[in-house]
């Protein structure tokens, strides 16, 4: 089984899809949890150094190590075009023509702060944003550059040291019409983003096997490239395929042949289950249909049937595995990444990944309270101490009321949530890659069921100051899990959170980034 | 009075649908529900506020590249009427699309979560000329706080199909 599928699965169905002093500004000017997420974004998770370091090359800008935080309401890029729809159905085709250049460069979020103060072109192979900026192009990748003549031309023109085995090891090209996106337009969609980021943290998506290992001369591991292992399957992949570019439009095809197609299901097959259950959402007992049958594909229209009917035939979840391999993880073939548990773990945490049916972040910063439970339980508090001073009765009768009081889906504030995020996205007019304070990207409508969350540990922490103080109950509580939610994990039907396991087996040789160097100049931290 | 029209439209709708057919039993009660933590919050009809997902759906919020034509100038009780999700593009691929032989829909059950008071749970179903009615469920959260942004009623558990009227596309 190889990973080759997982990513490109993940790539293609996606598709689609957010520091500074600043970003470690609470709204609410919290000193602590300021504090708390300051020291946490200071930690410097690989895929966050990972994540900026695109940021930068994709402004041609040391601001984008450090971008500011957009707003829900900051007024939107002006000056991308609507071209048409992803041959997929999905995604809008955004271009920005040659005369609306300078409107976008003056309305662009990013771009308006950067234009004119870029990093030398010259440094860049002549690729200079402020004439071809970069926006959010759904479909667009990195382009993959593994051929040795080209690398090794790089290599010498940056007058770098060549690798002492003679291997220059692939590298990702962010200034490069790459992927499936709009051609000529230069940006990355949201799962471009979010792999490449662990990619170059050096941070495998599924766990290294003895067959695949770190062997440099697959620089990208088994993990992001489908070039890596697989013996002569492998091998028919390499000759047909050489770029992610290749690969979408492969995927895309109506008439990919019968024996790669078999490789692909295959790999596609769930390896494993987690144990730890997901967070229902639904209770109510309707049945409820979800194959794809022949009715319902005589009912779509348009792209969306063409490409249903694709999907039907390649049998398995063939394109649109890609959001829905985060949002289950180690059951898709992401053995490197498991759902934080309620209770157990820390919420949110920096390096953690977000991804619903069609869009994936990376959390870039988290404080210690991610939910801010802390306000919760100011407003909590003196019913609590009321019930102490009138003798503490009826825990459970009083923790039901006052969870059914503070505890609820509608009652958790996004507004408060003490963490950011980076990614590639169509928000604000279709700006890319950009960072924003969760509750900004809430605001827009987005991500709503990590209400869900916010709601199950407010739950569990109830719990646990209904017991503070008596250390007997609390003991035994936090030893029984029944009923206190610590059994689920961050997973539902809609959204999932999914945290990378930092362990040896799941981290490798970093990629490099074409250019990366180009960020020498740049004086913020930038390294672990 | 636009809000009216857009429920009263949708009411109209789904009683011509399930005209001839035994309405199930409320699971809600007829009053409106008040929610505890919000006390200076109009409270919420949870059928109406289903009703009005189930309009937005009609009007096809969810659907990939979504027109804002069915939705716009209208005004909404609950809801905050914007492309699901703030973009199609992030609001996931759902594998289902009807919109063929005008899709409408019937509410079957409007249920409280036996644990959330601010969390409901609706069963639908959808029926279209020629075609067996398809059952869908969707959850919806009434909310207490940021009401003027994200509305007073959010959709937290999505149908994993989407019907749309075929007028409403770009």
């Amino acid at each position: 089984m190889s990973f080759r599928w997982y990513f490109v699965g993940f790539v293609a169905g996606l598709g689609a899809c957010s520091g500074t002093n600043e970003q470690f500004r609470h709204p609410d000017g919290d000193e602590e949890v300021r504090r708390a997420g300051a020291i946490d974004a200071m930690t410097r998770h690989p895929a966050v150094v990972g994540a900026n370091k695109i940021a930068a090359l994709n402004y041609q800008h040391c601001g984008g190590l450090s971008m500011t935080l957009l707003g829900s309401e900051d007024p939107s890029a002006k000056g991308i075009s609507i071209v048409g729809t992803h041959p997929n159905g999905v995604g809008k085709k955004r271009k920005v023509k040659t005369a609306d250049v300078p409107k976008l460069l003056a309305s662009h979020f990013y771009h308006k702060q950067y234009k004119g103060a870029r990093l030398p072109a010259s440094c860049f192979a002549g690729v200079n944003v402020d004439k071809t900026p970069t926006i959010y192009d759904y479909g667009g990748k990195p382009a993959f550059v593994k051929d040795q003549d080209v690398l090794k031309k790089y290599y010498e023109t940056k007058k770098l040291e060549a690798p002492a085995d003679e291997f220059y090891r692939p590298r990702l090209d962010f200034l490069a019409d790459a992927g499936s996106g709009v051609s000529g337009q230069l940006g990355i969609d949201c799962s471009g983003f979010v792999m490449s980021s662990f990619a170059l943290g050096g941070l495998r998506i599924r766990k290294a096997s003895p067959a695949g290992g770190n062997d440099p001369h697959h620089a990208l591991g088994a993990d992001f490239a489908f070039h890596a292992t697989g013996g002569a399957e492998g091998k028919a992949l390499d000759a047909r395929i050489d770029t992610i570019d290749e690969f979408m439009d492969y995927q895309l095809r109506d008439g990919a042949d019968d024996r790669l197609k078999k490789i692909f299901q295959e790999s596609s097959l769930p390896e494993q289950s987690q144990s730890v259950m997901e967070v229902p959402l639904h209770s109510v007992d309707a049945p409820v249909e979800s194959d794809l049958t022949e009715e319902d594909v005589e009912e779509l229209h348009g792209a969306e049937a063409k490409y249903a009917k694709v999907r039907a035939a390649e049998g398995a979840d063939f394109t649109d595995t890609g959001a829905r391999a985060f949002m289950t993880g180690a059951a898709w073939g992401l053995t490197c990444f498991q759902s934080p548990r309620f209770a157990l773990e820390t919420p949110v945490r920096t390096g953690d990944v977000i991804a619903n049916r069609g869009h994936v972040v990376l959390v870039s910063r988290a404080g210690s309270d991610p939910y801010r439970m802390d306000k919760i339980r100011a407003r909590a508090q003196p019913a609590i101490d009321a019930w102490r001073k009138a003798g503490a009765k009826d825990r459970p009768g009083f923790y039901k009321k006052m969870k059914a009081l503070h505890c609820g889906v509608g009652a958790m504030n996004h507004s408060t949530w003490d963490f950011d995020i980076l990614q590639s996205s169509p928000v604000s007019g279709g700006v890319g890659v950009d960072q924003m304070r969760i509750g900004e990207y809430m605001d827009t409508g987005a991500f709503t069921s990590l209400k869900v969350f916010a709601a199950r540990t407010c739950a569990y922490q109830l719990g646990r100051w209904l017991r503070e103080g008596d250390s007997d109950a609390l003991t035994s509580w936090k030893n029984d899990h029944s009923g206190s939610g610590i059994e689920f994990s961050s997973r539902s039907s809609e959204i999932a959170i999914q945290r990378h396991l930092l362990t040896p087996d799941c981290k490798g040789e970093a990629l490099k980034a074409m250019n990366e160097e180009c960020l020498e100049s740049c004086t913020q931290p930038q390294t672990r | 009075m636009r809000s009216f029209v857009v429920v009263a439209t949708l009411l109209l709708t789904v009683e011509v649908v399930a005209g001839g057919t035994k309405r199930p039993a409320p699971a809600v009660s007829p009053s409106p529900v008040l929610v505890p933590a919000a006390p200076s919050l109009a409270p919420v009809d949870p059928r109406a506020a289903a009703e009005e997902l189930l309009a937005m759906e009609l009007a096809g919020w969810r659907k990939i590249n979504p027109s804002d034509r069915c939705w716009k100038g209208k005004s909404f009780r609950y809801l905050k009427a914007a492309a699901f999700g703030g973009n199609s593009e992030e609001s996931g691929d759902p594998k289902i699309v009807l919109a063929e032989n005008d899709p409408a829909p019937r509410i079957l059950d409007v249920r409280a979560d036996p644990e959330d008071a601010t969390l409901y749970h609706v069963s639908f179903e959808v029926v279209a000329k020629g075609r067996k009615p398809k059952k869908g469920r969707l959850t919806f959260s009434v909310n207490e706080v940021n009401v003027e942004k994200i509305g007073r009623v959010s959709l937290i558990a999505q149908p994993d199909f989407v019907f749309y009227r075929k007028s409403c596309q770009p």
